[in-house]
């Protein structure tokens, strides 16, 4: 298999004539990206000594200080202030600033770089009431009064109520400069003579996700290919592939019908490449078409297209405390979960007008998770009690679930649509789970790991389990433990012993057979540290242990899988960490990292190695292994391998960073949803699958016909010289 | 006027005068100083069969010959077959691959058309068994050539000798409980 393997990417690699993009780089840059730079809800809104507006408002447990310029409404700058302020008073002929923090509390902050000053002690008022003198509301107008006479000059029409003014300033002459608030949207319109000269608005509603979930665009032509594939896989090798003969031939015909069997249209339909349709069909197939639909923190449900980032519809729930959204009935639904339990269920099957379609249980929820991709729910209510929320599609017995809390987890079997107390783990005191982390469902492409001298370790693929940190407070040390979902069995535990700081992010994946964690040591020197856990079923080379053939009884599963370890410093804090998920999992796992910084990047799993020795150790079949690399101690960080280029990305509390699989095995779409919304894509092992824009299929095509209409001319003269030279007829005498 | 024929012209022309022509034996003439003529006829025809004779071992022994230097042939490329091979590296292109592979299909040609090759030193009983040696060894040193190829197939891992080829094959155990953790 490795053999063919190689022939299949050795004629790979002669297609793509070594185009090889690891990394993103310049042309894809804010092409295959886009954000939402939000601003949040207008606390306040003054004018700064630039004339640009400065907006406070609030991010997570913080404010944020942000400046537009008041031309197109663009954001110049966003910085976060490390105080949640409610009020703000502008000193000094604007160059500082007052925060109101508290009652009494106010903070002293320079407006030009945001620093923070000191503690003000004095008297305070706001500088963020709209000045209201010389005009007045009438209806949905504003009317800009004269000053002597108190007439109306000129009127901006408002948008409808409920609105709020949020800045407004006049000359009572001919201009005014007004920012009204309506439905989370800020239009801004500027007035000179009574005029309209200028005017903006910033979408601000699709800001602090809670959760989120996505809809696939259907792709008939995919599904066919599924079905298909289905087909073939229940009929014997050969049968498999005169069906899959025929369809292709079926395709060919359909596409000669198609196109009147005209050679023409067909080399014109392949050529054309940049039309709308094209590239829609396109995105479609790949895969890339989907719905990313988020819920906020005001309650208000939208969907976003993931290609390219546009609002396609939202609505608004005034639900504020939405704990999860999830697909239901092959995505034609979503449920709406709320500290209530199911509260809402939103109708998809009108793509363009969703509309609330009903309102189910009462449950006070605290947690939800749904069991696979099945239509089944466990939540976990608000007291400890937990109930399943399931079109009873579980198979009793043969289903288990854990949940965790930050001091137990606990294991529950399903039983008649009843939830059974199994087992149950709980920390000591002084203890707490800081993280959790079911192996990831991904599909396994390869069962072991090939080494130099092609002999494989086979690894321990045990989709039953899970990790979790455990952080002890009073020490200031974390256990890292491998448990056994079923049996309840801790089968591994790392004991740390580097003093770390419990405040700072603690991140836990668990991949195919290995888990990666990362934590912000204290020890010696304060440095950021990202350590590898892999697990095998044995250490020797070709010595497999399970057995493939057979279904394993989980509950006497005795199979001890054998760790190696290896820990690296990493140059930045990490605040978020997941892995990257393809649709067969073949793709090289990528480990998605959001910095303290802001920015995204990735990290290939081949880099975080358990096995990786020092160069001096390896020998020459141990380079030879696929991307075998010596140990080095620190892991830097690669330019090309941020992700989100030079955009800032603001959030809020705690971001959520995603990773969505494509139909295109290499590309997988990575999201940040948190104050602001960003998507990329990556391809951790280069598009494989794509041909490059810059392949060029015209001068393939001309090269072929070209060819073609050379033999047409060639073959009848070498022809008529063969005939001759059978008849030793030489070619002067005729 | 009438001119009179020549004489040596009507001769040329006499495809009788030749006979009528007497001549004298060249072994009439004394023998040049220092040249000694063999001696008796007897003898003569003795040497001329143990001349025969020798004369066949002699084609014998020359086919024997023959037969070892095309069986040897093959050999003398090893030497470069194995520096050819070694030089053109392991890496998967096209070029190394298309040598390992002719260096596979070369001596399996050969030994198809090992008859053609032999047909000079075939057909002669007496050295028939000779021949057959020389057969085997020219087998033995195509399969020589061939383990260069094989083991230049090897080198790049193209041949799927190894756990690690058939791993696709091999399918990751099921569990009959499924755990969902939250």
């Amino acid at each position: 298999m490795r053999a063919f393997g190689r022939l299949i990417s050795l004629l790979l690699a002669g297609v793509y004539f070594g185009r090889v993009a690891f990394a993103v780089f310049q042309d894809e840059a804010y092409k295959s990206d886009w954000q939402w730079m939000n601003i949040g809800e207008y606390k306040c809104v003054i004018e700064d000594n630039h004339g640009s507006f400065l907006i406070l408002s609030d991010l997570g447990d913080q404010s944020m200080l942000s400046s537009v310029n008041r031309t197109d409404g663009k954001i110049l700058y966003r910085r976060p202030v490390p105080f949640k302020a409610f009020d703000l008073m502008l000193v000094d002929g604007g160059k500082k600033m007052i925060l109101k923090v508290g009652r009494g509390q106010f903070e002293l902050i320079d407006t030009e770089n945001s620093f923070h000053l000191g503690t003000y002690v004095g008297g305070f008022q706001s500088s963020c009431i709209p000045n209201y003198s010389g005009i007045r509301f009438e209806g949905d107008k504003l009317k800009v009064l004269d000053k002597i006479t108190d007439l109306e000059i000129f009127h901006a029409v408002l948008p409808n109520e409920p609105r709020t003014i949020k800045y407004v300033d006049t000359d009572q002459v001919g201009y005014l400069s007004l920012l009204v608030e309506h439905n989370d949207f800020y239009y801004y319109s500027e007035y000179h003579d009574g005029e309209l000269t200028n005017k903006w608005s910033r979408d601000e509603s699709i800001t602090d996700i809670v959760d989120f979930t996505y809809v696939s665009e259907v792709d008939n032509n995919t599904n066919m290919i599924y079905s298909e594939w289905n087909t073939e896989g229940s009929l014997n090798i050969f049968r498999a592939y005169i069906y899959r003969v025929k369809q292709n031939w079926g395709r060919l015909k359909h596409l000669l019908v198609h196109h009147k069997k005209s050679p023409g249209a067909i080399l014109t339909d392949i050529l054309k490449e940049d039309e709308e349709e094209t590239l829609k069909q396109r995105n479609l197939k790949f895969g890339f078409l989907k719905k990313l639909i988020v819920a906020t923190k005001k309650g208000k449900i939208a969907a976003i297209n993931m290609e390219n980032g546009e609002k396609l519809w939202a609505i608004d729930t005034n639900l504020s405390d939405i704990i999860a959204l999830e697909t239901a009935k092959k995505e034609s639904e979503i449920f709406i979960f709320t500290n209530r339990g199911l509260t809402l269920v939103v109708d998809l099957r009108n793509q363009y007008e969703p509309h609330i379609k009903q309102k189910a249980t009462e449950f006070a929820t605290e947690k939800v998770g749904r069991l696979g991709s099945s239509d089944d729910f466990y939540l976990r209510g608000s007291d400890g009690s937990t109930i399943m929320f399931a079109d009873n599609s579980i198979n009793d017995f043969s289903s288990v679930i854990v949940d965790h809390t930050s001091s137990s987890i606990n294991a529950y079997i399903v039983e008649n649509g009843a939830l059974h107390q199994i087992w149950k783990i709980e920390t000591q005191e002084d203890e707490e789970i800081v993280a959790f982390a079911p192996r990831d469902d991904a599909p396994v492409s390869n069962i072991g790991t090939i080494l130099g001298n092609r002999t494989v370790l086979y690894r321990y693929l045990n989709p039953n389990l899970a990790s979790y940190i455990v952080g002890n407070k009073k020490l200031n040390l974390i256990t890292v433990n491998v448990v056994d979902l079923v049996t309840g069995n801790i089968i591994h535990s790392v004991y740390e012993n580097n003093t770390l700081n419990l405040d700072q992010p603690i991140n836990l994946v668990f991949g195919e057979h290995w888990i990666i964690y990362s934590y912000f040591s204290h020890n010696i020197v304060a440095e950021q540290r990202i350590s590898v856990i892999e697990m095998y079923e044995s250490l020797q080379p070709n010595s497999r242990v399970s057995v493939g053939s057979i279904v394993q009884d989980a509950l006497k599963n005795d199979i001890r899988p054998q760790f190696v370890s290896q820990s690296f410093i990493f140059p930045e804090v990490i605040k978020e960490m997941i892995i990257s998920r393809t649709k067969f999992g073949i793709t090289s796992k990528a480990i998605v990292l959001k910095l303290e910084n802001g920015q995204i990047t990735y990290l290939p799993k081949f880099l975080l190695n358990a096995r990786s020795v020092e160069k001096s150790k390896m020998s020459a079949t141990d380079l030879q292994e696929f991307m075998a690399a010596p140990y080095v101690s620190t892991i830097p960080i690669n330019d090309n391998f941020i992700i989100t280029h030079h955009r800032n990305i603001v959030d809020g509390n705690k971001a959520k960073l995603i990773s969505i699989a494509t139909n295109l095995e290499s590309t997988s779409l990575i999201c940040s949803l948190s104050h602001d919304i960003f998507c990329t894509k990556i391809s951790p092992s280069s598009q494989f699958d794509k041909l490059s824009p810059s392949f060029e299929k015209g001068k393939l095509f001309a090269t072929i016909i070209g060819l073609l209409c050379v033999c047409y001319f060639l073959r009848p003269i070498v022809d008529t010289r063969k005939l001759k030279s059978k008849w030793l007829v030489k070619e002067n005498y005729l | 006027m009438s001119q009179d024929i020549p004489n040596w012209a009507t001769n040329l022309c006499n495809p009788n005068y030749v006979h009528s022509m007497q001549s004298v034996s060249t072994n009439t003439y004394p023998l040049p100083p220092g040249f000694v003529k063999s001696r008796g006829s007897r003898a003569n025809t003795k040497a001329q069969n143990a001349d025969t004779q020798s004369n066949k071992e002699n084609i014998n022994k020359l086919q024997v010959q023959k037969a070892w230097h095309i069986a040897l042939q093959p050999a003398k490329t090893i030497p470069m077959n194995f520096i050819i091979s070694y030089m053109s590296g392991t890496s998967l292109q096209i070029i190394p691959i298309m040598t390992a592979l002719m260096l596979l299909s070369g001596p399996i040609k050969s030994v198809l058309q090992m008859r053609s090759a032999f047909s000079a030193v075939l057909g002669n009983n007496d050295i028939h068994s000779q021949v057959i040696g020389a057969m085997i060894t020219y087998v033995l040193f195509q399969v020589v050539l061939m383990g260069i190829g094989l083991q230049k197939l090897n080198a790049m891992g193209l041949i799927p000798n190894t756990k690690s080829d058939w791993l696709a094959w091999e399918s990751p155990s099921t569990y009959n409980i499924k755990a969902y953790a939250f």
